[in-house]
Protein backbone atom coordinates (compact mmCIF):
# COMPACT_ATOMS: atom_id res chain seq x y z
CA UNK A 1 0.00 0.00 0.00
CA UNK A 2 1.29 3.49 -0.89
CA UNK A 3 1.68 6.13 1.47
CA UNK A 4 -1.15 8.34 0.24
CA UNK A 5 -3.09 5.35 0.51
CA UNK A 6 -2.12 4.46 4.39
CA UNK A 7 -2.78 8.04 5.18
CA UNK A 8 -6.10 7.70 3.59
CA UNK A 9 -6.34 4.66 5.56
CA UNK A 10 -5.61 6.21 8.73
CA UNK A 11 -7.87 9.32 7.97
CA UNK A 12 -10.99 6.87 7.67
CA UNK A 13 -10.00 4.81 10.55
CA UNK A 14 -9.54 8.18 12.94
CA UNK A 15 -13.30 9.76 11.48
CA UNK A 16 -14.99 6.16 11.59
CA UNK A 17 -13.36 4.04 13.99
CA UNK A 18 -16.02 5.11 17.34
CA UNK A 19 -18.87 4.39 14.93
CA UNK A 20 -17.37 0.76 13.75
CA UNK A 21 -16.71 -0.25 17.20
CA UNK A 22 -20.08 0.86 18.33
CA UNK A 23 -21.98 -1.33 15.71
CA UNK A 24 -19.91 -3.90 16.72
CA UNK A 25 -20.51 -3.50 20.06
CA UNK A 26 -24.34 -3.26 19.37
CA UNK A 27 -24.40 -6.17 17.11
CA UNK A 28 -22.28 -8.54 19.29
CA UNK A 29 -24.44 -8.10 22.12
CA UNK A 30 -21.77 -5.98 24.12
CA UNK A 31 -19.24 -8.29 24.36
CA UNK A 32 -16.08 -6.56 24.21
CA UNK A 33 -13.61 -9.16 22.97
CA UNK A 34 -15.87 -10.26 20.12
CA UNK A 35 -16.63 -6.56 18.93
CA UNK A 36 -12.74 -5.95 19.11
CA UNK A 37 -12.41 -8.72 16.71
CA UNK A 38 -15.27 -7.92 14.95
CA UNK A 39 -14.08 -3.90 14.52
CA UNK A 40 -10.63 -5.28 13.63
CA UNK A 41 -11.85 -7.41 10.62
CA UNK A 42 -14.18 -4.40 9.62
CA UNK A 43 -10.76 -2.32 9.21
CA UNK A 44 -8.83 -4.87 7.55
CA UNK A 45 -11.56 -5.78 5.01
CA UNK A 46 -11.55 -1.38 4.79
CA UNK A 47 -7.76 -1.42 3.85
CA UNK A 48 -8.03 -4.33 1.40
CA UNK A 49 -11.20 -1.99 -0.35
CA UNK A 50 -9.50 0.83 -0.26
CA UNK A 51 -7.60 0.44 -3.57
CA UNK A 52 -11.16 -0.20 -5.64
CA UNK A 53 -12.75 3.28 -3.61
CA UNK A 54 -14.01 5.06 -6.57
CA UNK A 55 -16.04 7.82 -4.75
CA UNK A 56 -18.72 6.89 -6.46
CA UNK A 57 -20.81 7.33 -2.33
CA UNK A 58 -19.37 9.00 0.48
CA UNK A 59 -16.66 7.53 2.53
CA UNK A 60 -18.95 7.36 5.56
CA UNK A 61 -21.76 5.21 3.43
CA UNK A 62 -19.01 3.06 2.38
CA UNK A 63 -17.99 2.27 5.78
CA UNK A 64 -21.42 1.79 6.01
CA UNK A 65 -21.69 -0.85 3.65
CA UNK A 66 -18.35 -2.93 4.49
CA UNK A 67 -19.12 -2.77 8.36
CA UNK A 68 -23.00 -3.98 7.90
CA UNK A 69 -21.53 -7.01 5.42
CA UNK A 70 -18.08 -7.74 7.10
CA UNK A 71 -21.06 -8.18 10.55
CA UNK A 72 -23.18 -10.22 8.17
CA UNK A 73 -20.17 -12.68 7.38
CA UNK A 74 -18.37 -12.55 10.87
CA UNK A 75 -21.15 -13.99 12.61
CA UNK A 76 -21.54 -17.34 10.15
CA UNK A 77 -17.70 -17.59 9.71
CA UNK A 78 -17.62 -17.32 14.01
CA UNK A 79 -20.39 -19.90 14.30
CA UNK A 80 -18.24 -22.16 11.56
CA UNK A 81 -15.08 -21.91 13.29
CA UNK A 82 -15.82 -22.11 16.93
CA UNK A 83 -19.08 -23.93 16.23
CA UNK A 84 -21.06 -21.92 18.61
CA UNK A 85 -24.58 -22.33 18.94
CA UNK A 86 -26.74 -18.82 19.62
CA UNK A 87 -27.32 -19.90 22.91
CA UNK A 88 -23.61 -20.39 23.43
CA UNK A 89 -23.03 -16.92 22.25
CA UNK A 90 -25.62 -15.41 23.83
CA UNK A 91 -24.71 -17.03 27.37
CA UNK A 92 -21.14 -15.72 26.46
CA UNK A 93 -22.38 -12.45 26.03
CA UNK A 94 -24.37 -11.68 29.68
CA UNK A 95 -20.86 -12.74 31.41
CA UNK A 96 -20.97 -9.12 33.06
CA UNK A 97 -17.94 -9.66 34.20
CA UNK A 98 -16.19 -9.37 31.35
CA UNK A 99 -18.49 -6.07 30.09
CA UNK A 100 -16.93 -2.99 31.62
CA UNK A 101 -18.76 -0.64 29.51
CA UNK A 102 -21.23 1.56 31.49
CA UNK A 103 -24.35 -0.35 32.46
CA UNK A 104 -26.88 1.66 30.89
CA UNK A 105 -25.15 1.08 27.29
CA UNK A 106 -25.03 -3.00 28.21
CA UNK A 107 -28.41 -2.42 28.26
CA UNK A 108 -29.06 -1.03 25.37
CA UNK A 109 -26.59 -3.35 23.61
CA UNK A 110 -28.57 -6.09 24.95
CA UNK A 111 -31.83 -4.99 24.15
CA UNK A 112 -30.69 -4.12 20.68
CA UNK A 113 -29.05 -8.32 20.62
CA UNK A 114 -32.62 -9.29 20.88
CA UNK A 115 -32.90 -8.35 17.75
CA UNK A 116 -32.79 -10.42 14.30
CA UNK A 117 -29.37 -10.01 12.92
CA UNK A 118 -30.38 -7.06 10.48
CA UNK A 119 -32.63 -5.70 12.62
CA UNK A 120 -30.02 -5.07 14.95
CA UNK A 121 -27.83 -3.00 12.18
CA UNK A 122 -30.63 -1.36 10.64
CA UNK A 123 -31.56 0.44 14.10
CA UNK A 124 -28.24 1.20 14.86
CA UNK A 125 -27.71 3.04 11.71
CA UNK A 126 -30.68 4.99 12.72
CA UNK A 127 -29.42 5.53 16.04
CA UNK A 128 -26.14 6.91 14.52
CA UNK A 129 -28.06 9.41 12.53
CA UNK A 130 -28.51 8.26 8.92
CA UNK A 131 -31.64 8.54 7.20
CA UNK A 132 -33.61 6.25 5.10
CA UNK A 133 -32.06 7.05 1.81
CA UNK A 134 -28.70 6.65 3.68
CA UNK A 135 -29.83 3.64 4.83
CA UNK A 136 -31.35 2.12 1.48
CA UNK A 137 -28.36 2.71 -0.59
CA UNK A 138 -26.18 0.73 2.23
CA UNK A 139 -28.74 -2.21 2.18
CA UNK A 140 -30.02 -1.75 -1.84
CA UNK A 141 -33.36 -1.96 -0.42
CA UNK A 142 -36.52 1.19 -0.95
CA UNK A 143 -36.52 4.05 1.43
CA UNK A 144 -40.02 2.79 2.05
CA UNK A 145 -39.54 -0.50 2.44
CA UNK A 146 -36.45 0.68 5.14
CA UNK A 147 -38.96 2.91 6.97
CA UNK A 148 -41.66 0.22 7.13
CA UNK A 149 -39.42 -1.99 8.52
CA UNK A 150 -37.66 0.53 10.89
CA UNK A 151 -40.82 1.67 12.22
CA UNK A 152 -41.66 -2.10 12.94
CA UNK A 153 -38.33 -2.86 14.52
CA UNK A 154 -38.85 0.43 16.94
CA UNK A 155 -42.07 -0.78 17.69
CA UNK A 156 -40.41 -4.38 18.80
CA UNK A 157 -36.95 -2.73 20.83
CA UNK A 158 -39.14 -0.76 22.87
CA UNK A 159 -41.33 -4.02 23.55
CA UNK A 160 -37.92 -5.05 24.73
CA UNK A 161 -37.00 -2.64 26.90
CA UNK A 162 -40.50 -2.50 28.58
CA UNK A 163 -40.39 -5.96 29.46
CA UNK A 164 -36.93 -7.16 29.51
CA UNK A 165 -37.85 -9.65 26.35
CA UNK B 1 -42.33 6.60 21.44
CA UNK B 2 -40.32 9.45 19.72
CA UNK B 3 -39.26 10.48 22.80
CA UNK B 4 -38.27 7.32 24.20
CA UNK B 5 -36.16 6.88 20.93
CA UNK B 6 -34.59 10.16 21.26
CA UNK B 7 -32.99 9.17 24.57
CA UNK B 8 -31.75 5.54 23.17
CA UNK B 9 -29.90 7.84 20.56
CA UNK B 10 -28.41 9.85 23.62
CA UNK B 11 -27.33 6.94 25.25
CA UNK B 12 -25.63 5.73 21.44
CA UNK B 13 -24.40 8.74 21.18
CA UNK B 14 -22.88 9.13 24.80
CA UNK B 15 -21.75 5.74 23.96
CA UNK B 16 -19.60 6.70 20.98
CA UNK B 17 -18.29 9.94 22.76
CA UNK B 18 -16.93 7.69 25.56
CA UNK B 19 -15.18 5.56 22.73
CA UNK B 20 -14.01 8.58 20.66
CA UNK B 21 -12.20 10.11 23.91
CA UNK B 22 -10.20 6.80 24.21
CA UNK B 23 -7.29 7.59 22.39
CA UNK B 24 -5.54 4.32 23.79
CA UNK B 25 -8.00 1.97 22.65
CA UNK B 26 -8.33 3.76 19.21
CA UNK B 27 -4.13 3.45 18.77
CA UNK B 28 -4.20 -0.05 20.14
CA UNK B 29 -6.50 -1.52 18.07
CA UNK B 30 -4.82 0.66 14.88
CA UNK B 31 -1.53 -1.46 15.92
CA UNK B 32 -3.75 -4.81 16.06
CA UNK B 33 -5.01 -3.74 12.54
CA UNK B 34 -1.70 -3.72 11.17
CA UNK B 35 0.03 -6.21 12.69
CA UNK B 36 -2.79 -8.76 11.29
CA UNK B 37 -2.95 -7.52 8.21
CA UNK B 38 0.85 -8.01 7.49
CA UNK B 39 0.62 -11.58 8.79
CA UNK B 40 -3.02 -12.27 7.16
CA UNK B 41 -2.71 -15.97 5.97
CA UNK B 42 -4.46 -16.86 2.43
CA UNK B 43 -6.69 -19.71 3.92
CA UNK B 44 -8.34 -19.86 0.54
CA UNK B 45 -5.16 -21.43 -0.68
CA UNK B 46 -5.31 -24.04 1.85
CA UNK B 47 -7.20 -26.62 0.30
CA UNK B 48 -5.27 -25.82 -2.90
CA UNK B 49 -1.94 -26.32 -1.55
CA UNK B 50 -2.99 -29.76 0.62
CA UNK B 51 -4.32 -31.28 -2.81
CA UNK B 52 -1.40 -30.12 -4.76
CA UNK B 53 1.23 -31.64 -2.33
CA UNK B 54 -0.43 -35.18 -2.37
CA UNK B 55 -0.92 -34.38 -6.28
CA UNK B 56 3.03 -34.19 -6.25
CA UNK B 57 3.56 -37.14 -3.68
CA UNK B 58 1.18 -39.52 -5.70
CA UNK B 59 2.79 -38.21 -9.01
CA UNK B 60 6.29 -38.70 -7.92
CA UNK B 61 5.38 -42.41 -5.89
CA UNK B 62 4.69 -43.64 -9.51
CA UNK B 63 6.96 -41.95 -11.63
CA UNK B 64 10.10 -42.29 -9.08
CA UNK B 65 9.64 -45.84 -6.93
CA UNK B 66 6.55 -47.72 -8.98
CA UNK B 67 6.30 -47.47 -12.30
CA UNK B 68 3.41 -48.97 -13.74
CA UNK B 69 3.78 -51.48 -16.44
CA UNK B 70 0.31 -52.63 -17.34
CA UNK B 71 -2.37 -50.10 -19.67
CA UNK B 72 -4.97 -50.83 -16.71
CA UNK B 73 -2.47 -49.71 -14.22
CA UNK B 74 -1.77 -46.56 -16.15
CA UNK B 75 -5.43 -45.65 -16.79
CA UNK B 76 -5.96 -46.38 -13.00
CA UNK B 77 -2.93 -43.25 -12.30
CA UNK B 78 -4.21 -41.51 -14.72
CA UNK B 79 -8.25 -41.54 -13.27
CA UNK B 80 -5.81 -41.09 -9.82
CA UNK B 81 -3.87 -37.72 -10.75
CA UNK B 82 -6.61 -36.72 -13.23
CA UNK B 83 -9.29 -36.74 -10.43
CA UNK B 84 -7.01 -34.67 -8.04
CA UNK B 85 -6.11 -32.34 -10.76
CA UNK B 86 -9.63 -31.50 -11.80
CA UNK B 87 -10.41 -31.05 -7.85
CA UNK B 88 -7.46 -28.74 -7.59
CA UNK B 89 -9.09 -26.61 -10.68
CA UNK B 90 -12.42 -26.36 -9.46
CA UNK B 91 -10.78 -24.88 -5.51
CA UNK B 92 -8.67 -22.40 -7.74
CA UNK B 93 -12.49 -21.44 -9.61
CA UNK B 94 -13.84 -21.14 -5.77
CA UNK B 95 -11.35 -18.87 -4.64
CA UNK B 96 -11.87 -17.11 -7.61
CA UNK B 97 -15.49 -17.30 -7.36
CA UNK B 98 -15.04 -15.84 -3.63
CA UNK B 99 -12.85 -13.09 -4.52
CA UNK B 100 -16.08 -11.45 -6.82
CA UNK B 101 -18.55 -11.24 -3.26
CA UNK B 102 -17.55 -7.23 -3.26
CA UNK B 103 -18.76 -6.41 0.91
CA UNK B 104 -18.62 -2.50 -0.97
CA UNK B 105 -20.81 -3.31 -2.54
CA UNK B 106 -24.97 -2.68 -0.97
CA UNK B 107 -26.23 -5.53 1.45
CA UNK B 108 -28.17 -7.06 -1.36
CA UNK B 109 -25.98 -7.38 -3.45
CA UNK B 110 -23.48 -8.51 -1.71
CA UNK B 111 -25.95 -11.65 -0.23
CA UNK B 112 -26.79 -12.68 -3.42
CA UNK B 113 -23.57 -12.88 -4.76
CA UNK B 114 -22.77 -15.03 -1.37
CA UNK B 115 -25.76 -17.34 -2.08
CA UNK B 116 -24.59 -17.99 -5.47
CA UNK B 117 -21.09 -18.59 -4.16
CA UNK B 118 -22.25 -21.13 -1.30
CA UNK B 119 -24.86 -23.13 -3.95
CA UNK B 120 -21.38 -23.12 -6.20
CA UNK B 121 -19.66 -24.57 -2.91
CA UNK B 122 -22.74 -26.84 -2.48
CA UNK B 123 -22.05 -28.43 -6.11
CA UNK B 124 -18.13 -29.20 -5.76
CA UNK B 125 -18.73 -30.62 -2.37
CA UNK B 126 -21.65 -32.36 -3.58
CA UNK B 127 -21.97 -34.68 -6.69
CA UNK B 128 -18.42 -33.67 -8.14
CA UNK B 129 -16.70 -34.27 -5.52
CA UNK B 130 -18.30 -37.80 -5.26
CA UNK B 131 -17.84 -38.68 -9.02
CA UNK B 132 -14.22 -37.30 -8.48
CA UNK B 133 -13.63 -39.74 -5.54
CA UNK B 134 -15.40 -42.45 -7.52
CA UNK B 135 -12.73 -42.19 -10.06
CA UNK B 136 -10.13 -41.87 -7.83
CA UNK B 137 -11.13 -45.30 -6.19
CA UNK B 138 -11.96 -47.03 -9.89
CA UNK B 139 -8.20 -45.92 -10.46
CA UNK B 140 -6.78 -47.15 -7.20
CA UNK B 141 -8.35 -50.27 -7.92
CA UNK B 142 -6.82 -50.68 -11.59
CA UNK B 143 -3.90 -50.86 -10.17
CA UNK B 144 -4.35 -53.05 -7.44
CA UNK B 145 -4.10 -55.95 -9.85
CA UNK B 146 -0.54 -55.16 -10.75
CA UNK B 147 0.34 -54.64 -7.51
CA UNK B 148 -0.57 -57.73 -6.27
CA UNK B 149 2.46 -59.68 -8.52
CA UNK B 150 4.59 -57.72 -5.95
CA UNK B 151 3.16 -57.28 -2.67
CA UNK B 152 2.00 -60.33 -0.97
CA UNK B 153 -1.60 -61.26 -0.23
CA UNK B 154 -1.87 -60.00 3.59
CA UNK B 155 0.36 -56.64 2.46
CA UNK B 156 -2.49 -56.24 -0.44
CA UNK B 157 -5.55 -57.14 2.06
CA UNK B 158 -3.82 -54.34 4.35
CA UNK B 159 -3.48 -51.70 1.45
CA UNK B 160 -7.26 -52.26 0.56
CA UNK B 161 -8.40 -52.20 3.82
CA UNK B 162 -6.44 -48.97 4.20
CA UNK B 163 -7.82 -47.44 1.31
CA UNK B 164 -11.38 -48.35 2.43
CA UNK B 165 -10.75 -46.67 6.13
CA UNK B 166 -9.18 -43.84 4.22
CA UNK B 167 -12.25 -43.07 2.22
CA UNK B 168 -14.98 -43.61 4.49
CA UNK B 169 -13.01 -41.22 6.52
CA UNK B 170 -13.13 -38.49 3.65
CA UNK B 171 -16.88 -39.21 2.94
CA UNK B 172 -18.10 -38.30 6.59
CA UNK B 173 -15.49 -35.54 6.31
CA UNK B 174 -17.39 -34.24 3.15
CA UNK B 175 -20.64 -34.94 4.81
CA UNK B 176 -20.04 -32.83 7.22
CA UNK B 177 -18.76 -30.05 5.27
CA UNK B 178 -21.67 -30.53 2.88
CA UNK B 179 -24.24 -30.10 6.30
CA UNK B 180 -22.26 -27.03 7.47
CA UNK B 181 -22.58 -25.44 4.12
CA UNK B 182 -26.06 -25.95 3.44
CA UNK B 183 -26.78 -24.56 6.63
CA UNK B 184 -24.93 -20.79 5.63
CA UNK B 185 -26.74 -21.17 2.41
CA UNK B 186 -30.38 -21.31 4.03
CA UNK B 187 -29.19 -18.82 6.59
CA UNK B 188 -28.05 -16.45 4.16
CA UNK B 189 -31.39 -17.55 1.72
CA UNK B 190 -33.30 -16.19 4.49
CA UNK B 191 -32.04 -12.71 4.95
CA UNK B 192 -32.37 -12.15 1.71
CA UNK B 193 -35.96 -13.14 1.52
CA UNK B 194 -36.27 -11.10 4.91
CA UNK B 195 -34.81 -8.03 2.95
CA UNK B 196 -36.97 -9.15 -0.23
CA UNK B 197 -40.02 -9.87 1.34
CA UNK B 198 -41.01 -6.54 3.02
CA UNK B 199 -40.05 -4.51 -0.67
CA UNK B 200 -43.45 -6.97 -1.91
CA UNK B 201 -44.73 -6.26 1.28
CA UNK B 202 -44.35 -2.43 0.89
CA UNK B 203 -45.45 -2.47 -3.43
CA UNK B 204 -48.73 -4.24 -2.39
Amino acid sequence: MSKKNQQLFETVYRECYPMVRQMCLGFMKGDIDLANDLSQEVFINIWNALLNFKGQSTHKTWVYRITVNTCLQYIRKEKKKKRLSIDKIEHALVDESQNPEPDQEQGLYKAIGQLEELDRLMIMMVLEGQNYDEISNILGIKPTNVRVKIHRIKKRLKKILDHGK
Amino acid sequence: MENEFDELQNKWQKGKKDIENNTEIINETLAAITTKKNSSVQFHYGNIAVLSVTLIGIAAFFYFLAPVQEILSRIGVVLMIGGLLTRIVIECISVSKSKKIDIIDNVLKTTNNTIAFYKFRKQIHGPVTIIILALYTIGFYMITPEFSLYFSTWKMILIDVSYIIGAIIFISFIRKSIKKEIKTLLEIIELRNKMVEETETVSL
